[in-house]
């Protein structure tokens, strides 16, 4: 089998990572409720992944990561600490559903930008906060958060960052945002079930505490405080999850998040030249803007072959091949209003540090074979 | 309880896990203890170091930008004394 559907969760994890949630469960109790050495030992690992997290990004103090179950989660739960209903908020139309259904369920007046540069000449325009996905899970294409995030702060607004896409595999760091939400199992090579906040430069508005429950502290008091990290993590936290997430951060610091990066693109770079002038083959994505070549992207690609539609070629991908790919929307709606491909979505391939050349260059012909079925069949 | 040995208590349960990390990297390795039922604090856990290691402490926890208020537990008697 053949894995390229990494955008959605990677598959091969790190042998570390499988031994830490082995050696979690064997060992932990409940996270900060006691002081005995099961509940010690769990309340350790999770702070030692705080640490990990915390050190991947520059953030100064560990507890400004909040761990949650998922990117999801955290979006929900950051919208609703921040944002009243109808408050004016931008995005982008590359944004993930987890970005847009909380601002739409929360009565928010939402504009999505098409470009970096619209998003930016909208900020003028009054919004209270930008939320938006670091990179698109459909085209890979990437903007430059950190210009954004300037233009934020300029104005006063609050910038928001989905980095589910990109914390581990492309460089994020604390200066890049307010507020970043990321995923543990996708390039952190984490277990499902993992994902967390972090809180730059906490916003000079109060914090809404939403989900509560017991935390360990302050049990008394019936309104739960607003203090990180527990003010997102009422509830057992996943220790056995956060202690297989700490060893695939680990794994991403000692590798360099720019060596991943640097490797999957070379990647990606070998399945684009060899895809790109396959008759009837459609890539969608920005490419002109990238000056040096595809080096500011995510390794994704969404493809569709003449008019086949995207299920049918990953079915067939999976059936002919065994070869993984996601077919579909990708839970981002917006962008196939802007790529055209509403009706019939895209087939996603994404890549890992742990896929091979042979195994793209195995892609590259499976979809020569269809390209080039597809042009005999309308008689090319 | 040792007369000599002072309880640090903290506002939640992240800090005093991070109050426990860096006391314990800074070579003050403290007891980890229930939170005393006679002491209001916002978390569960507390820790306890002995007197000659309390300024330590106290300078690694402000370091650390660590809230925490001591207590001393007084010999026999549930009774603890606020330290300043």
């Amino acid at each position: 089998m053949i894995y390229f559907d990494n955008a959605a969760t990677t598959l091969i994890k790190p042998d570390t990572v499988k031994q830490a949630v082995q050696d979690a469960m064997e060992r932990f109790g409940n996270p900060g409720r006691s002081f005995h050495a099961p509940s010690m030992a769990a309340a350790r690992a999770v702070y030692a992944a705080r640490e990990e997290l915390a050190r991947l990004v520059g953030l100064d103090d560990p507890l400004n990561v909040s761990f949650t179950s998922s990117a999801t989660e955290s979006l929900n739960l950051v919208t609703d600490a921040i944002l009243d209903e109808g408050d004016y908020i931008l995005t982008a139309a590359a944004s993930h559903n987890s970005v847009l259904r909380p601002l739409y369920r929360k009565k928010c007046v939402v504009t999505a930008a098409e470009s970096q540069d619209e998003l930016i000449s909208l900020l003028n325009s009054g919004p209270k906060a930008v939320i938006i996905s670091h990179g698109s899970n459909v085209t890979g294409d990437l903007d430059d958060v950190t210009i954004l995030y300037k233009a934020c702060r300029e104005r006063g607004i609050i910038l928001v960052l989905d980095a589910a896409q990109t914390l581990g595999g492309f460089p994020v760091t604390a200066d890049m945002a307010d507020t970043i939400c990321f995923t543990g199992h996708k390039s952190l090579f984490g277990p499902q079930g993992t994902g967390g906040i972090m809180m730059t430069r906490r916003p000079e508005i109060p914090l809404k505490v939403h989900k509560t429950g017991g935390t360990g502290s302050l049990s008394f008091e019936k309104l739960q405080h607003d203090r990180m990290p527990e003010l997102f993590e009422a509830g057992t936290l996943n220790s056995h999850g956060l202690n297989g997430l700490a060893a695939g951060a680990s794994f991403v610091r000692e590798l360099g998040v720019d060596t991943i990066h640097k490797r999957e693109m070379a990647l990606t770079d070998i399945f684009i030249e060899g895809v790109k002038d396959l008759p009837g083959v459609m890539i969608y994505g920005d490419f002109d803007r990238i000056s040096q070549k595809y080096a500011a992207r995510l390794p994704i690609v969404s493809i569709n072959i003449a008019d086949m539609d995207s299920g049918e070629l990953a079915e067939n991908l999976w059936n002919d091949y065994n070869i993984a790919v996601r077919p579909g929307i990708h839970c981002a709606p917006l962008i196939h209003k802007t790529l055209g491909t509403e009706s019939r979505g895209t087939a996603r391939f994404s890549f890992s540090w742990f896929n091979t050349e042979d195994e793209i260059l195995a892609g590259v012909e499976a979809i020569r074979a269809y390209a080039l079925r597809e042009q005999e069949r309308h008689g090319g | 309880m040792e007369a000599n040995t002072y309880i640090l208590t903290f506002p939640g349960t992240g800090s005093s896990i991070k109050a426990e990390a860096l006391l314990t990297a800074a070579g003050v390795i403290p007891g980890v203890m229930p939170l005393p039922g006679a002491i209001r604090a916002g978390c569960g856990i507390a820790l306890r170091v002995l007197a000659d290691k309390l300024g330590a402490a106290r300078a690694v926890l402000e370091d650390g930008g660590i809230e925490t208020v001591v207590y001393r537990k007084e010999s026999t008697v549930n009774e603890y004394i606020l330290v300043i």
